[in-house]
Order: structure tokens, then sequence, then C-alpha cells
């Protein structure tokens, strides 16, 4: 008996260690990146240049001023930006990108050195065909405790030519949804050529809200990325995450290619739908 | 800290070994004259087991003694003394032996005795009992109960004998082959439900394979409850070089190995996912389960096919001499097992079933989801004769997963092995196997756009032969060969409904041959003891095959530049593996041993998951052109000690395993459905060895285990394109990396009814990798991680208790019977005090202040846990 007693006053001398559960984080690096995007659609068209920062900084951006950023095109055009705020550069209102047409990001800092992008073509999109909203049924069960909810369900035709991705983006009354699981991608891997219903169940809205719908293009390397960028956002540390790496992009230090470089630029052709909900 | 702990251990050490110690009887001589050694021997049988050959002891020869108490060794030492004997005590069992064993062997025929010994309530073979003529001379059972003693002319004293059974001693006269039989009853001591542990006791110093665990399932007091149920790879975190990825990981890591490297078996047929959902509960139905032996990475030839260890767990079958029908009911789940004669003594069956009853995800800190289990084990054997047996078995095994409104995932092992047993002659024991062993998973997605269903199977064929052959003094060989066949359905992914907006999509089958062939030759010189062996294994992969030609090493689809068609039938990819197996070691004395081993293992067989603990949903690959095996290659060695008459066995082993070809993947790998997994492959080598410390006590009112291990298991990925390295190419913890772990198992019978036991783990956290900056984009904050592993989650420590409450036994009921119900109650709780054990850290923007990104822990199992069950047997 007297065993037994000792035994669990030891345990609990030792259950009462009390672990630090936080871990401690030290800034090691200081990295430029890079979020621009450009769109078929009339401007301005957006690039913010930024640094990373410490882990527990409070700002979560560090932007770098006084960048030149030209938006260079494959027929050799270049254009440049103007900083409009701080870290971010934009082209004129009236500037859009055009399908077919490939595109390339240049920045200078002011410590001489010199970034490049990838060349990333702007492909094209298909016609949102038709969009609908159906009855979340879910709530069909009280429909007086709270009101009917509807989940968009939008029509799309897969062009037949073969690896095209896309993204969705929705927005309730002129609000994108920007979390990390709203980054919606496609492939058309399993439904090349098909005319397709997405239906975004996750999505409710109610009588009277705005829907509105945008269909995005983008090249297998800025689906690639996005996959990564949202796997790392929010998969990590579930039993389902992987182990995390560096999110590289398509963008390098001309004179070091050691250089790690965050973000990404791409380019994107839109085809958008909107509606507002009627019971 | 750290010291804290080591003087908790050594508290808790001295607990366990301070108790009376066992002192020899003394045996009253109550007068003054001279003694015939016959008498002697006649005043010492009345304490001990006395054990010798009649025409070695000179009965008349006279002895002077005085009138007192002599020990039992004293009488010994005299009646050998001049008469060319020495003597061993173990236990309470004398063995008498010539003092130079080579000066009485009579070199004229050799006779063998043969036999099968069975547990004499119910038939169940005995696996690993004892048949000894003296201490240094004897035989073990096989995994059939099967034993053969080859011995010159005369009668000897056979002692047969087993930890959990009582001891037999016959005596038979050796001059033909003959065949002896035997039923051993179950120990009854006088607290019936003292623990006793099988064989492990007396193989800690006799058994020449190091670095193997025994868990005996027969005498359900001796492993500890866990939700209700004594788990088989549960209890198996509690020993040395065993851990796990934590809670909701499949399967278990040995040495520093992952899930996938461990080679499971259910009589004989290979399971794939150890787990049931969550990795709470394994899918071996303790009901169902006679034994299991888990070898650490060296393994005698006869077992091969993975690069950690063997884990080889045998059924039930069912008992011979009367029906019996058993369960349990409780929280978790509730089981039912029926077994009984066919014909009597001749033919048995075993059928069990296993099924969840609340729903799993209750316990967990996830969202509410359904989860349940469902496990089928049978059994059928037949005894046509003396020489022949015939079993059938089987496992049947699902898992259902319900995630969220429209997600479905399917998963289960079947099994089926079909078994002869033939004794060719008295030295020749032979089983003939043919197993069949299949996994398949299903995935049902209604939700997303274009609802589908995903399914993966893998099927392996087994068609073996294995010679055992008894050879004089003490050696054995063991031989077969084998054919193994795999076929894989890494995937398709079909629309659903038929008519579907998706298009299907299936990967190629694969198929691939492996034949076999092994020797080992097991025996004794000396104080020495050795097995040595050699396993040839090669590895054919069979067409139809598209092997694609890629330009340079870095293997992506920009680089494929050819394409190489294989017909069906055609050999697109051969590996040879040459495997020895060597195994060495000494007996300074009946209590003290030292073992050396070396073991080299291939691997043709990968699971392919990059995610951080395997799930149910991965995929099996057999190696190809681009996947070369994994190899493996273990030393070990251990110094082993038992105390106090082999009440107290204690071992510290230390072991290194290198292995090349050790899969890894590139960063954001996209593995799903993906018909070139060569292009996100990397392959490194891995290195792990370690210290583990090891003390049990197997008898007494107080048993239990403490096991220290310190370790590490480290990858490197390397290669002089960055894009193919990992780490910069250094050495980096691997996921399975734990440096120490504690862990100990009380368990103390307070009466006849009431018995309590409590496990403690403690551990350093596994690595993890947290990220060194932050950064945002289009409006998200993104951490930034630079090396992998660099970092480590916090301690891991946890307590469970549990309670056993026997029901009356022997109760008279009203009309006068016995009451044949034996049943009893366990209460378990897991986690007593609520430990919120960190499984990984989650990065989130804070809700209240979107510029703050916190760390945020995250627990799988973060509350107590009780569990009531009522269990029942008549």
């Amino acid at each position: 008996m007297r065993s037994v007693i000792a035994l669990i006053l030891s345990l609990s001398i030792l259950a009462s260690c009390q672990d630090e559960l936080a871990p401690e984080l030290e800034e090691r690096v200081n990295l430029l990146v890079v979020d621009g995007w450009i769109y078929n659609t009339p401007g301005p068209q957006t690039i913010k240049v930024s640094r990373s920062v410490p882990f527990e900084n409070v700002q979560n951006i560090a932007p770098v001023n006084g960048a030149t950023v030209i938006l260079r095109s494959a027929s050799l055009e270049d254009t440049r930006l103007s900083e409009t705020e701080s870290g971010v550069y934009q082209t004129a209102t009236d500037f859009q990108g055009s399908v077919g047409q490939s595109y390339q990001l240049e920045i200078r800092l002011g410590d001489g050195s010199v970034y490049l992008s990838d060349f990333q073509m702007l492909r094209p999109v298909p016609e949102i065909l038709s969009l609908s909203m159906e009855i979340d049924a879910n709530n069909v069960d009280d429909p007086e405790l709270l009101p009917v909810q509807f989940f968009p369900v939008a029509v799309v035709k897969d062009s037949a030519e073969l690896e095209d991705f896309y993204r969705w983006k929705i927005a309730q009354n002129d609000e994108f949804f920007n979390d990390p699981e709203d980054i919606l991608l496609l492939t058309d891997r399993f439904i090349n050529g098909n005319l397709f219903r997405n239906e975004f169940k996750e999505y409710l809205f109610v009588e009277g809200d705005i829907v509105h719908i945008r269909l995005e293009s983008m090249t297998p390397d800025a689906h690639n990325f996005l996959r990564f960028f949202r796997r790392q956002t929010t998969d990590l540390g579930t039993s389902g995450g992987t182990n995390p790496g560096t999110l590289r992009g398509n963008i390098r230090n001309r004179d070091d290619d050691n250089e790690v470089v965050l973000g990404f630029f791409g380019a994107s052709a839109v085809s958008t739908f909107q509606q507002a909900v009627v019971e | 800290m750290k010291i804290r702990l080591l003087i908790l251990a050594a508290i808790y050490a001295m607990i366990l070994v301070a108790r009376p110690s066992f002192a020899q009887s003394n045996i009253p001589v109550k007068e003054k004259r001279a003694y015939s050694i016959e008498e002697l021997l006649l005043l010492i049988e009345k304490d001990y087991a006395l054990s010798y050959q009649d025409q070695l002891i000179p009965f008349q020869k006279k002895i002077n003694l005085s009138a007192r108490n002599y020990t039992v060794s004293e009488l010994l030492s005299r009646i050998c003394r001049g008469n060319k004997l020495k003597f061993q005590i173990e236990d309470r069992q004398i063995y008498l032996s010539p003092r130079n064993e080579k000066a009485s062997y009579v070199r004229n025929t050799l006779s063998t005795l043969k036999g099968t010994i069975t547990n004499a309530s119910n038939g169940e073979v005995i696996i690993g009992a004892s048949i000894s003529i003296s201490a240094s001379k004897g035989v073990t059972t096989n995994g059939y109960g099967f034993y053969s003693i080859s011995l010159p002319k005369g009668s000897y004293d056979i002692m047969i004998s087993h930890t959990a059974y009582e001891t037999q001693t016959i005596k038979v006269t050796m001059g033909r082959n003959q065949t002896l039989n035997l039923g051993l009853t179950e120990k009854i001591d006088k607290l019936p439900e003292v623990v006793v542990q099988g064989r492990q006791t007396r193989e800690n110093i006799t058994g020449v394979i190091p670095g193997v665990n025994t868990l005996n399932y027969r005498n359900k007091g001796d492993i500890p409850y866990f939700l209700g149920e004594v788990d088989v790879l549960q209890s198996s975190l509690l020993l040395p070089g065993i851990n796990n990825l934590g809670e909701d990981s499949n399967g278990i890591n040995i040495r520093g190995g992952s899930a996938s490297q461990n080679l499971i078996l259910l009589d004989e047929a290979v399971i794939f996912n150890s787990s049931h959902v969550y990795g709470l509960i394994s899918v071996f139905n303790p009901e169902s389960v006679n034994d299991v032996e888990i070898f650490k990475g060296s393994m005698p030839a006869r077992y091969g096919g993975r690069t950690a260890s063997v884990i080889n767990i045998r059924q039930r079958e069912g008992n011979d001499k009367a029906f019996n029908v058993a369960g349990g009911i409780g929280l978790v789940a509730g089981r039912l097992t029926v077994e009984g004669p066919i014909v009597k003594e001749k033919a048995s069956f075993l059928v069990s079933a296993r099924r969840s009853l609340l729903d799993l995800s209750n316990i967990t800190s996830f969202d509410p989801e359904r989860a349940d289990f469902l496990d089928l084990n049978f059994k059928v054997n037949y005894r046509f004769n003396e020489r022949n047996k015939l079993f059938l078995s089987g496992y049947f095994g699902n898992d259902r997963n319900e995630n969220g409104l429209d997600q479905f995932r399917k998963w289960g092992n079947r099994t089926m092995t079909l078994r002869w047993n033939h004794v060719i002659n008295s030295r020749l024991f032979m089983n003939t196997s043919a197993i069949f062993s299949e996994y398949t998973y299903r995935v049902t997605n209604e939700r997303e756009a274009g609802s589908f269903q995903g399914t993966s199977r893998i099927i392996n064929n087994d068609l073996k032969t294995d010679f055992s052959y008894y050879l004089a003094k003490n050696q054995l060989v063991n031989f077969g060969a084998g054919i193994n066949v795999i076929k894989s359905n890494p995937g398709d992914r079909l629309p659903l409904p038929e008519s579907g907006a998706t298009n299907p999509v299936t990967l190629d089958t694969e198929v691939a041959v492996l034949p076999y062939i092994y020797g080992e030759q097991e025996g004794r010189f000396g104080k020495f003891q050795y097995n040595v062996g050699l396993r040839l294994t090669s590895f054919h992969n069979i067409g139809p095959e598209d092997v694609l030609i890629y330009e340079g090493e870095d293997r992506t689809i920009d680089t494929i530049i050819d394409t190489v068609a294989y017909r069906t039938g055609e050999i697109s990819q051969s590996y040879y593996g040459i495997e020895p197996r060597a195994f060495l070691g000494y007996q300074f004395n009946n209590s003290t041993a030292i073992k050396l081993s070396y073991a080299r293992n291939y691997q043709y067989l990968h699971l392919i998951s990059n995610t951080l603990t395997p799930s149910p949903t991965d995929i099996w690959k057999i190696s190809d052109t681009y996947i070369k095996p994994t190899i493996s290659d273990q030393i070990s060695l251990g110094l082993y000690k038992n105390l106090r008459d082999n009440e107290i066995e204690a071992s510290a082993e230390v072991y290194y395993r290198g292995s090349n070809n050790v899969i890894e993947y590139r960063d954001n790998a996209d593995l799903l459905l993906n018909e070139n997994v060569e292009t996100e492959i990397l392959f490194g080598t891995g290195r792990a060895y370690g210290l583990e410390l090891f003390v049990k006590k197997s008898s007494g009112n107080l048993t239990g285990w403490i096991s220290y291990t310190l370790s590490r298991s480290e990858t490197r990925v390397s290669n002089a394109n960055e894009a193919l390295s990992i780490n910069n190419g250094e050495y980096f913890p691997n996921n399975f990396d734990q440096t120490h772990q504690f862990s100990t198992t009380g368990i103390y019978t307070l009466s006849r009814r009431l018995s309590v036991s409590a496990n403690f783990i403690f551990a350093t956290g596994k690595p993890t990798t947290l990220p060194s900056a932050k950064y945002e984009l289009g409006g998200i904050v993104v951490p930034h991680f630079t090396e992998r592993n660099r970092d480590r989650l916090p301690t891991y420590h946890r307590l469970d208790v549990s309670l056993k409450l026997n029901g009356r036994a022997n109760k008279i009921k009203k009309n006068g019977k016995v009451r044949k119900n034996q049943d009893y109650w366990t209460l378990s709780i897991y986690n007593v005090y609520s430990r919120k054990n960190v499984f990984s850290f989650l990065f989130r923007q804070s809700e209240d202040n979107p510029d703050i990104t916190e760390v945020v822990p995250f627990s799988v199992l973060d509350n107590i846990i009780p569990s009531i069950t009522y269990n029942f047997r008549f």
C-alpha cells in the first residue's frame, strides 16, 4: 500500500511541472515579398512590394518604398507603375492585360538590386454561363427561427484544351471572402471539356444579398503556387497537413539565383456574374 | 527537470524491487548419521522438483551429515562432490547433470522424442513451452506447439514448463522414436488473479534474439487497459524503443522507423493498416489473440520484407473441449466471441466480432463527424491425425469516417490464411501456407464541384513452405521458400453517379512477383548460443507498364524525353536482396547474458505519404525503375540480467540502424492520384540509434515494468542540385525522432477480486517546424519557414489509470450448481490529469486583432476520457 501512495505522490509532483507552451521564435530572415497580379479588366493593376517581418511583430507588413516597378509585355513594351500608397504600385486606370499576351515584372530597389519574374501568359477564361441560388437544406427544418439561406451554383463549360487552371472568388455585398480557406482552386483534370456545375455549399446568403462570382484563369505555375500557399495557410498542424516548406514564387534576383524571394506575379483573365438573391 | 526525473525513476525502481528476498528452503536434518543419496533426494523433493538421469546417480552412496538445518545448495554440493555431477536451481526446480557432458555422451543410438504441448483445458497450443532434460539441454515449442528432441538411449526425467502453466515432469525411456503430447494446466496461485507472464522471463537470458518483446494475452491482467480494452499496439507503446506520432496517428514507430516499415502479420497474413480511426484502437481484437511477438529490427531469416520490425500476431484456435461464449460491452466498443469443438479434441473453431458503439469522434477535439469500426475474426482447425493438422483463419475489418456533410471514407483489411502442418518424421516439421491479404479504401465525395468516388486497393498473395529440422545436440535448422505476388490499384476516381460531370481517371495497375528462399541454423555450444541465417529475396515488376524516361536526375513533367512500353508479363524492373542475419549470445550464468545481432533487410513495398501522420487513404506503391527498395542494416548489443530467480528481468540494449533509399518528398509534393509519383519523390539516407533500458517484474502482488529509451532518428537528403536536397543536404531529425522516452506500467492486485493499474508516459516532444518570419500576400498573413524540423513540440506526458473488478467466482446458485459465468468489470481513465498534449502548432491571425499572428497549440485528445466495460465468459 505504501508503494502505491509513494507512487501517486511522486507522479503528482511530476504532473505539476508547468511547461512553457508558447515556443520561442527567432527572427532570422528579412526577405523581399512581391504580391502582384494583373487582369484583363480595366485597371489600375496593382503590385505590392514589401519585406517579411519577425513573426511576433504587430505589423504584418513592412512596405518597400521608392522602388522602380515595371510591367513588361512579351513584345517588350514597358509600362512603369507609380507608387500611390506606401509600398503599393499601380498602373494607369485604363491599363488592362490582353488575353494571349505574356507579361513580366521587373523591380529595381534603391540599393541597385534588380528582380525579375518569369513571363506569365494571360490565358483565356470561359464564361460563367449561369448562376443560380439553391436552398441550403440544413436550415429548412426551422424556417421561422432563421431566414432561409441559399448557396450559389455556377455553371461553366471548360475548354477542351487540356490543362486549364482556375480560381473562384466570391463576394457578398461587395466584400470578397478572403480567408485562406477561401482560396478556391480548380483544375480541369477531372472535368476537361465538360459542362460543369460548381456548388459553393459553404457560402450562404440570405434574401437581399448581392452575390458576385468571379472566375479567373491562371498558368500551371500560378496554380501550383496557390495550391502550396493554401496548404501552408490552412492545413498546417493538422494530421492531414504536410511538413511546411519554403514557399518560393516566380521572382528571382537577376544577379543572385540563390536569394529567396517570396510572393508571386500572375496574370489572369476574368469572367464574372452577379445577381441579387430573391426568394 | 531531468534530475527530478531520475530521482523519481529511482524511487519507483526501489519500490518495485524492495520486497523481502526469496530465501532458499532450509532442509532440517534430524539425526547425525550417514544418509544415502536416495534418502537425501527424497528429502529435497519435498520442496523442489528434481530432474536427473537415473544412471548417473549413485543412489546408495552415503554421505555423513550433522543434525542441523542445511540449505538445499549445501546438500546438493555434498551430493555432487566426488560424483562428477553438478546442480542448478531455477525457481523451485533443480537439475542434476553430469559435470562434463561429453564424458557421458554415449555415441551410439539416438532416438527422438516429439510431440505437441497444449493447454489442458481448451486444447490451445502453447508457444514457447520449454522441454528440458537439464539446464543446458532442451528445446522450446514452436509457433504450433510442436517440439522435437533427440537423446541417447536411457531413462530421463523430462520437464515441461512454461511460466504460465504448472510444470510437469515425465519419466521417459529413450531407445526408439516416440511421441509425447502433453496438456499443461494453467497456473492457479493462491491469489487466482496474480499476474503471470509468458515465456519472456527465461528467454530474456536463454533466447538468442535480442530486442524481442512478447506480450501474452492469455492472462488479461498483465497488460494495462486502455479505453476498456487491452490493446496490442497501445500496450506496445509502453515498451522501450516503440512510440507513435501522438493521437490521431495510424500505426506505431519502432526505433525511429515509420509505421509502414513494420511488417504486421496476423496468422502470417500482412495487415496494411493496423489502426482504426484516430489510431487509438488497433484492428486486433484481444479476444482472438494468442500471442504477439515484436522483433525490433533484428529478426531471424524466416521473416523479412520491411526495414524496421516484424510484429507477429497469432490468433487463438478455439477451445476443442467445450463451448465458450465470451464478450464485453463498454462505452467504446462491444465484442462477442464464440468458440468450441467441431469434433471434440480433434477440430475446433473460433469466431469473434467487435464493433464500436459510441461514435469515436466524440472523444477527440475534432468537429463532430461520424466514426465507427468493425472487426471480424475467425479460425477453424482440424487435426486429421498425429501428423497432420489443417487451419483456416481470416479477418475482415471495416472503418467508416464521415467528415462534414458529404465526404465519406471507408477502409479495411481482409485476410484469409490456409495452413497445413505436417510432421514428416520425428525430426522434421513442415508448414505450408496459402495466404491472401487485401487492403482497400474508398472515398466518396458528394460535395465539391463534381461528386466522385475514389478507390484504391492492394492485394498481397503468398504461397510458402517452412521447415523446422531438429538436429541432435540442441541444433535447429529452419529453412523454406515462398513466392509473394503483389497487385496494386493505386487509385481510380470515377464520377458518381456514372453520368456525372467528372471524367474518370484511373491509375495503372501494378503487379510484382517476389520469390524468396531462406535458411537459418540455431544452436548452442558451451555457453554460447547462436542463430545464423541468410535470406535471399528478389523482386520483379511485371508489365504491362509504361516507364517514362527523364533527362537528368530532376524528374519533372518538363524533363520527360521518352516512354518505354512493356507488354503483359514482361519484366520491367528486377531487384535482388541478400539479407544476412546473425545472432550470438553468451550466457555468463543462469541469470546473465550478453547478445549481439546483425540484420539486413530489403523493403520493396512503400507507403507513399507526405502528410504528418499516415492516413488510411495513403497509397502503397511497389518498387519500380525509379523507386528502389529501401535497405536497412541494424546492429545491436545488449546485456540481460534476471534477478531474484527470474522474478525480475532487466536489460540494456544499444542499437544502430542505417538505411539507404529512404523515401522523402519535395516541398508541396502533389501525390493525389499522381500517375508519375517519381517526380515528387526524393531519396535519402537515414540513421537511427539509441539506448534502451528495461526492468520488468512479473510475479507477486505488484507487477509491471519501467522502460527508458534515449534515441535519435535522422534523415539526410543531399544532392548537388539544390532542388533535390532538403535542409541543405544535412542530417535533420525526422518526424519520428524522440530524444527521451520514459514509460512505466504498474499492476497491483489488491485482492482476489480487485486489481488496479496505472501507466505513465513521459517523452520529449517530437520535431516540428516553426516559422522564422511572416509576410502578407493577397491580404492573408503567411508564416515563412526555412529549415524542416528544427524545433520541438513541448514534452508529452500522460497518466492513465484503470481498475479491474472480478465477479464472484465459484458462487453457488440457488439450484446448487456452481455459477459458470466468469465476469469482470473494468473502469479505465485515459489522461487522468487532462494534459493537453500538443500534437502540432497552428498559425492563426488573432481573432481580436488581425495584426497579431498567434502560434496556437493544437491537441487531439485534450481531456480525461473515462470508459467502463463489462466482460463475461461462460
